[in-house]
């Protein structure tokens, strides 16, 4: 589009929206509909400790949270469709001895910080998918200083095809247990408090691990096309 | 102006989504339309949870030490998840991109024309 | 009324669709297959529930609105030809040497399914945002699979205008639940201000993003590119399901009326400028894309004068559409490329079928074209907007000279020289197109007790 014209449309635009934002309920006052409506009831009869967000994400929203990895997992799909023609990816040049000895010397941390950082939201900020960041970060890390041959050493290779559905399988087995011991699909039974805690567990390691191999993979796909 | 200035954070969430869309719209780039498409996203999830905040609040984690009154948590949630749909958009439209460069060895709208 | 089919109904397809890139190449289409007739006839199982009731489920529990709520009301009933589509676009495809069969397609293919599965029966604004991404990334992943060049770029095009629709959607459902801080459906409906600039934009912006998706003329430009360099199969599953899924959250979005005077005029300027482009296309395919802009228009032209009549008219035009763009698909499959002149004389079974769905498209009594469309002519008069009907028809007797053209070019225009005798298509192609024919065809002579059945 032409440059002018885009301009003058923006701006049109930017009067009413502006003139609606100003119409708002005031931003941060406590007597607004966002904080005297759902949000209430989830602070005063939720649960009495722990990440409120992450109860959202995995409890009263998890439908949501279900469709999120199913996302990653179809643009993970799509793009394999497309790199099919794949050139062979070009050697990496060979680190520096000081970066590569830093890397092999911190990759075993900064895994056990991602798998502490998914199991641990329940109780903290943190959760499945920012583990998952980190945990995919670490492969693309190794990527870029040993080359993808490398980092496509790390991940799994005969199980792979499970695990980057480990997301949404994990969902669909808690939403079966939880149908079975509640009632409801993805329903959480709160008078088993082993099984609750066990679905939560398996749920998160489940969007941690398959998002993980999924970051992975994009970035392994896109290195190769 | 008064009302705007209360709304202040609102005000510049609508300020970042229209520079993304001036991006998506002008630019004959399609990387850069691409990172106005990511600017747009990046200025709604602002929006969204800044809707959440609360004057003097806390994080929603509950525990014996925390204290009312607390953040909306909604907001926080949706976010979340809007993010990972943000990223997988983005990868496919990379993926995309680099078929593009190779079958016709430009990003540019107007060479694109040219060769189509 | 409450039953556990209801998730299944977006779990089942989804399930399947993780589950394919474990198979192997050989196995993924008959597994495909499987997986959505299943989901179809959990689809005619709910659809059947839906004579006594509404079903409601609140997942996990939750009563609605602490939770999310899915509710199977009439706009529902399109899970049938969804997966009615999709399942037999699966078969269709396997004869093509583009990736659509392959494990990676067919899980694009189930995932999209899922998808709109999701967008159709979800009663709370984000997940329906949530499964509009998932159905959305499905389909830019869909038009990247053809082999031929610049299906990248008609991709990206199509994965950019789709992304700016969803951000503006997502905006609006950010300010709604500003304004009311709930995100179900009925409850947002019931806080709602009276009125005020928020509001107005929040409305605005959900039916401009839907309106994007549904690519309503001004906003059509990813449309025909996509459309038609997609693999046919693919195509159907665009054309026929996907962009209608901009319609459906049309009807979703609170407070329509305020758009009404709006919607009639984007409504009729879609619907004579996409029959007009499609007067003027040389490519079958782009002449379908550009009817399928024709028939959005007129959809949404109804959406404001009879919304029974725009929901009958979704669900035959997905039946009738796909059938089109599947005969489309034969014949170039036989032709071998995108020059079909002539491959009607030894096709006849195809070229039949293809002149009853251009039948149904145009609106002939008995097909099911004409149910909808007839309802959404009487509308028209009786809001007392006689331009409009007049327009209507003006548009179907343009499309018919779009069908007429194409039916004449490919039954009695002769081969070119370079091509020797073809063959009629193969069974597993012939087949699929026959069943949606006879069912745009079918859905038409019940036509009565299916509007009544829709707009109880």
């Amino acid at each position: 589009m032409n440059p002018r014209l885009a301009a003058a449309f923006v701006t049109g635009l930017a009067v009413p929206m502006l003139a609606a934002m100003a119409a708002l309920p005031r931003h941060g006052s406590p007597d607004q509909p966002i904080h005297t409506h759902v949000a209430r009831e989830y602070i005063e009869s939720g649960p009495e400790t722990g990440n409120l967000v992450t109860a959202i994400l995995l409890d009263y929203r998890g439908m949501d949270t279900f469709g999120e990895v199913v996302v990653i997992f179809v643009g993970l799909v799509a793009v394999l469709v497309l790199a099919r023609h794949r050139e062979p990816a070009l050697p990496a040049a060979s680190p520096s001895p000081i970066v590569a000895f830093i890397v092999r010397l911190v990759t075993p941390f900064i895994a056990l910080f991602g798998f502490h950082v998914i199991l641990s939201g329940l109780e903290v900020p943190g959760g499945g998918l920012q583990g998952a960041a980190i945990l995919g970060g670490l492969v693309i890390l190794n990527g870029f200083v040993f080359g993808p041959q490398h980092a496509r050493s790390l991940l799994p290779g005969r199980l792979l095809p499970w695990l980057q559905g480990a997301g949404p399988l994990a969902f669909l087995a808690a939403g079966i247990v939880g149908g079975i011991a509640t009632g409801f699909a993805l329903g959480y039974p709160t008078h088993l408090p082993l099984l609750h805690e066990a679905m939560l567990m398996g749920v998160e390691l489940g969007i941690g691990i398959g998002g993980a191999l999924i970051f992975s993979r994009l970035y392994l796909a896109l290195e190769d096309a | 102006m008064t009302p705007l200035l209360e709304n202040l954070d609102y005000a510049a969430t609508v300020v970042l989504l229209l520079i993304g869309l001036w991006t998506v719209l002008a630019d004959s780039n399609l990387l850069k339309k691409l990172m106005g498409l990511n600017i747009m996203e990046t200025a709604v999830f602002a929006f969204i949870v800044t809707s959440g905040m609360i004057e003097g609040g806390a994080a929603p984690i509950l525990g014996p030490d925390a204290a009312p009154p607390f953040m909306a948590p909604i907001p926080h949630a949706l976010v979340l998840t809007g993010i990972v749909v943000a990223v997988s958009t983005t990868a496919l439209a990379l993926a995309l991109l680099l078929r593009v460069h190779r079958e016709f060895g430009t990003l540019e709208i107007d060479e694109l024309r040219k060769r189509w | 009324m409450t039953t556990h089919w209801l998730p299944a109904l977006v779990a089942i397809p989804i399930a399947g669709g993780v589950l394919v890139p474990t198979m192997s190449r050989r196995w993924a289409p008959a597994w495909g297959f499987g997986v959505l007739i299943a989901t179809l006839g959990v689809a005619l199982f709910l659809t059947g529930l839906l004579r006594e009731d509404t079903v409601s489920y609140a997942v996990g529990g939750w009563p609605p609105p602490y939770g999310i709520e899915l509710r199977f009301d009439v706009l529902s009933t399109f899970a049938v030809p969804i997966a009615l589509v999709a399942a037999l676009a699966v078969p269709f495809a396997t004869h093509s040497n583009e990736p659509v069969t392959t494990p990676e397609g067919v899980a694009v293919i189930l995932v999209g399914t899922g998808g709109m599965m999701g967008f159709v029966v979800a009663a709370d604004f984000f997940t329906l945002f949530v499964f509009l991404e998932v159905l959305s990334i499905s389909a830019y992943g869909m038009v990247a699979m053809s082999e031929e060049r610049g299906a990248g770029l008609a991709a990206f095009r199509y994965l950019l205008m789709g992304t700016v629709a969803s951000i503006v959607i997502l905006l609006s459902v950010g300010l709604l639940y500003t304004l009311t801080g709930s995100l179900n459906m009925a409850d947002v409906g019931q806080r709602l201000p009276d009125g005020g600039l928020p509001l107005h934009l929040a409305i605005g912006g959900l039916a401009a993003g839907f309106l994007l998706k549904a690519a309503v003329f001004p906003l059509h430009v990813w449309l025909p590119d996509a459309h038609a360099t997609a693999p046919s199969a693919v195509s159907a599953i665009l054309s026929g399901l996907i962009v209608k899924m901009g319609i459906i959250g049309l009807l979703r979005t609170p407070g329509l009326e305020h758009l009404h005077e709006l919607l009639i005029w984007v409504g009729a300027a879609s619907l004579l400028a996409g029959a007009l482009f499609a007067l003027v296309q040389d490519d079958l395919k782009r002449m379908l894309a550009y009817s399928t802009v024709s028939n959005i228009g007129l959809v949404v032209l109804g959406l404001a004068v009879d919304r029974t009549g725009a929901t009958v008219h979704i669900l035959n035009h997905a039946i009738i559409k796909a059938s089109l763009f599947l005969a489309a698909g034969a014949f170039i499959h036989r032709a071998g490329s995108r020059r079909i002149e002539g491959t009607g004389r030894s096709m006849p079974l195809t070229t039949s079928a293809f002149a009853v769905g251009g039948i149904a498209a145009i609106g002939i009594p008995p097909t099911g074209g004409f149910t909808g469309k007839w309802m959404i002519v009487l509308g028209a008069l009786e809001a007392g907007r006689w331009g409009f009907a007049v327009m209507i028809l003006l548009g179907a007797v343009i499309l018919a000279l779009c069908y007429a053209r194409f039916v004449v070019v490919v039954a009695f225009r002769p081969s070119p020289a370079d091509r020797e005798g073809t063959s009629e298509a193969p069974l597993v192609m012939l087949v699929p197109i026959f069943v949606l024919a006879a069912l745009s065809v079918g859905v038409g002579i019940i036509g009565g007790p299916f509007a009544a059945f829709v707009g109880k």
